[in-house]
């Protein structure tokens, strides 16, 4: 089931939440709406799920043809997992599960024997049937998690919703998890899209990420284009650390630190003031100069506890960067506070 | 081998805690209780066994008893009303409402005795519109029972409004994206979790109208066997120095609240047996 939503515009109060978005999720994708926080990509999820309703003038609401914008939450068959999981706390983990299949209305109700196939089937598949008779309050919180995403699974969503499903849970744990959903959301193909503030989760949990910030969206793509090809300088800044130098465009030449070098697609920007952005594992560092554009600099600080040293650059031209570098490398150039480098920033991102 | 040590809290120890406790209760409710009680000990069971079974004191019972439990349920339901508008709900004039649910607490009874009198009395506001319908509001049961309606309000309403608040509107959200109609979410998800509470602003309500004296004597008329309720009876046996008579329908009465009150704790221990804090 694809989701499709137009022209999305929500304002509470003089905040406008949502300006003029829209979406396309396809049918079985896994889809992650990354964003700091008061981009508006919970607002984005509550309104695709019905629990919020857009402004006056907002397009339709889609699931595959249908237009279910004026539909209420219960009847749109969204599985919706909420942040703090909001399980009901009088009821077992079983009741709890079963909660969407008993209050069908009576017709469609399955009879009791199906209903407790259906439920500890799907305890099996979150891999908790052992804990079927505990009360929310007796489970860790990644198991109530895992209940919390059964029950939505329960009634047979046509897209499942998840609003920063690991937030609340400790790095570990989180990173357990993040490769269970993406397993599971293999096996059952359900559409889903998942909020996030996490750059790592969203990219490599998800086959496209959203980037909002604001009320908009800045760029749609799968996780190695957001990153290695931002289209703004919201996305480059937000995905990963990124260095920012003040530059000039000239001639299809970039102008800065003290050095100058070719602009990397002849992209028709014109002369004038520019922006420059490396990314610290994209700056390359020599001892000498090495034939390529580079500028003079010398090392700060130096961060070596972990996979990669971290160089603090100070550039003669008073720029201050961060560079990364393998451990090897870093010992194979005898390097040291205070060394005196020659810098090579690779892969450089302009904006004017 | 190691040593156990005991956890430390930050208030004083158990032992400090529980004399206190202890001897606080002590002072303020068990020993005047166990006056009572040793001083009806001292009447004959004869005697005792005729005055609390006089049809005048049981008329007393029943009426101080079902007014009680009728105002308590009103109040149980128009309280939670009441107190799910002030949580839920920002209107003009919300803090003033807030405000006024206390006023039953801080009047002196007697002053809402009289204000309701004058209201209810035939030709007072509101009792001259419910006069031609047959409805008798003051010198009635059902004046007895306005008047504990009154001063049982706030218990249910400064009780429930905390539980109210620790209500994440998530849970009804969830409730509704699984399918649930308003109706069923409320008695499957919102009911339940705070049915504790609303039993012990139901209790609390129920006592203080057994208790309640000041408002009542001047709306109910007073008439024997009709609209006399029990602690009307205790004052009226004072006044005539029958301290023993007074005493033995104090302690029927004594009896029977806690018997009542027991019973609420144990139902509201059953049914938030699971509701620990979590």
């Amino acid at each position: 089931m694809s989701i499709s939503v137009q022209r999305i515009t929500k304002t509470f109060g003089t905040f406008r939440a949502l300006d003029d978005v829209s979406l396309h999720v396809a049918a079985g994708e896994l889809l992650a709406l990354l964003g700091p926080s008061g981009s508006g990509k919970t607002t984005l999820l509550r309104i695709i799920a019905g629990l919020e309703r857009p402004d006056r003038g907002s397009g339709p609401i889609r699931f595959h043809d249908e237009d279910v914008a004026h539909r209420h939450v219960g009847d749109r068959r969204v599985g919706f997992v909420f942040q703090h999981y909001a399980l009901f706390r009088h009821m077992s983990v079983f009741e709890n599960v079963a909660f969407g299949l008993r209050v069908r209305p009576r017709r469609e109700r399955p009879s009791r024997a199906e209903i407790d196939a259906k439920v500890h089937k799907l305890l099996k598949l979150v891999q908790l049937d052992f804990l079927a008779n505990r009360y929310p309050q007796q489970l860790s919180g990644g198991q109530r998690q895992r209940v919390a995403l059964a029950r939505a699974l329960a009634m047979e969503p046509k897209v499942l919703l998840l609003d920063e499903p690991f937030g609340a849970l400790d790095a570990k744990v989180r990173r357990q998890l993040r490769g269970w959903l993406r397993r599971l959301h293999d096996e059952i193909h359900v559409t889903s899209v998942f909020v996030t503030h996490d750059q790592e989760e969203a990219l490599e949990l998800a086959d496209r990420v959203v980037v909002m910030n604001d009320g908009r969206i800045e760029q749609i793509g799968t996780p190695d284009e957001v990153f290695h090809r931002p289209q703004t300088r919201f996305v480059l800044n937000f995905l990963g650390e990124v260095n920012r130098f003040h530059g000039r465009l000239e001639n299809g030449m970039v102008h800065f630190a003290a050095m100058a070098c070719p602009t990397p697609e002849p992209n028709g920007m014109a002369d004038g003031p520019a922006e420059v952005f490396v990314r610290p594992h994209d700056v390359q560092i020599d001892v000498q100069r090495n034939g390529h554009p580079c500028f003079p600099a010398r090392i700060g600080h130096v961060h070596s506890a972990g996979p990669l040293v971290r160089l603090e650059l100070i550039a003669d031209s008073g720029e201050m960067l961060l560079a990364e570098m393998t451990q090897e490398r870093y010992r194979a150039l005898g390097l040291a506070p205070e060394s005196r480098v020659y810098v090579t920033p690779g892969d450089i991102k302009i904006f004017t | 081998m190691p040593i156990p040590t005991r956890k430390r809290g930050v208030l004083p120890g158990f032992g400090l805690a529980m004399g206190f406790t202890l001897s606080y209760l002590s002072l303020i409710v068990l020993i005047p209780l166990a006056a009572l009680v040793l001083r009806s000990a001292s009447i004959p069971g004869g005697d005792f066994w005729r005055t609390v079974t006089d049809p005048r004191v049981l008329a007393s019972y029943r009426l101080s008893f079902g007014a009680s439990l009728v105002a308590a349920l009103v109040n149980a339901l128009f309280g939670f009303i009441v107190a799910w508008s002030l949580v839920r709900y920002s209107f003009p004039g919300r803090k003033l409402l807030d405000a006024m649910v206390d006023l039953p607490f801080a009047m002196p009874t007697a002053v809402s005795g009289i204000a309701l009198t004058a209201i209810y009395a035939p030709n007072g506001w509101i009792g001259r519109w419910l006069a031609p319908l047959g409805i008798q509001a003051a010198y009635s049961p059902l004046g007895v029972t306005i008047a504990l309606t009154l001063i049982g309000l706030p218990f249910v309403v400064r009780t429930l409004q905390p539980t109210l608040e620790d209500l994440d509107p998530e849970i009804e959200e969830a409730a509704a994206s699984l399918g649930a109609g308003r109706l069923q979410t409320f008695v499957r998800v919102i009911l339940p979790m705070i049915f504790p509470t609303l039993l012990t602003g139901f209790a609390l309500a129920f006592a203080r109208g057994l208790g309640e004296y000041g408002s009542v004597v001047f709306i109910a008329g007073n008439m024997p066997m009709k609209t006399e309720i029990a602690p009307l009876l205790i004052i009226t046996k004072l006044e005539q120095y029958d301290y023993a008579g007074a005493t033995a329908i104090a302690v029927v009465m004594l009896a029977a609240s806690f018997l009542l009150l027991l019973s609420i704790n144990g139902l509201q221990w059953w049914s938030g047996r699971h509701a620990t804090a979590g």
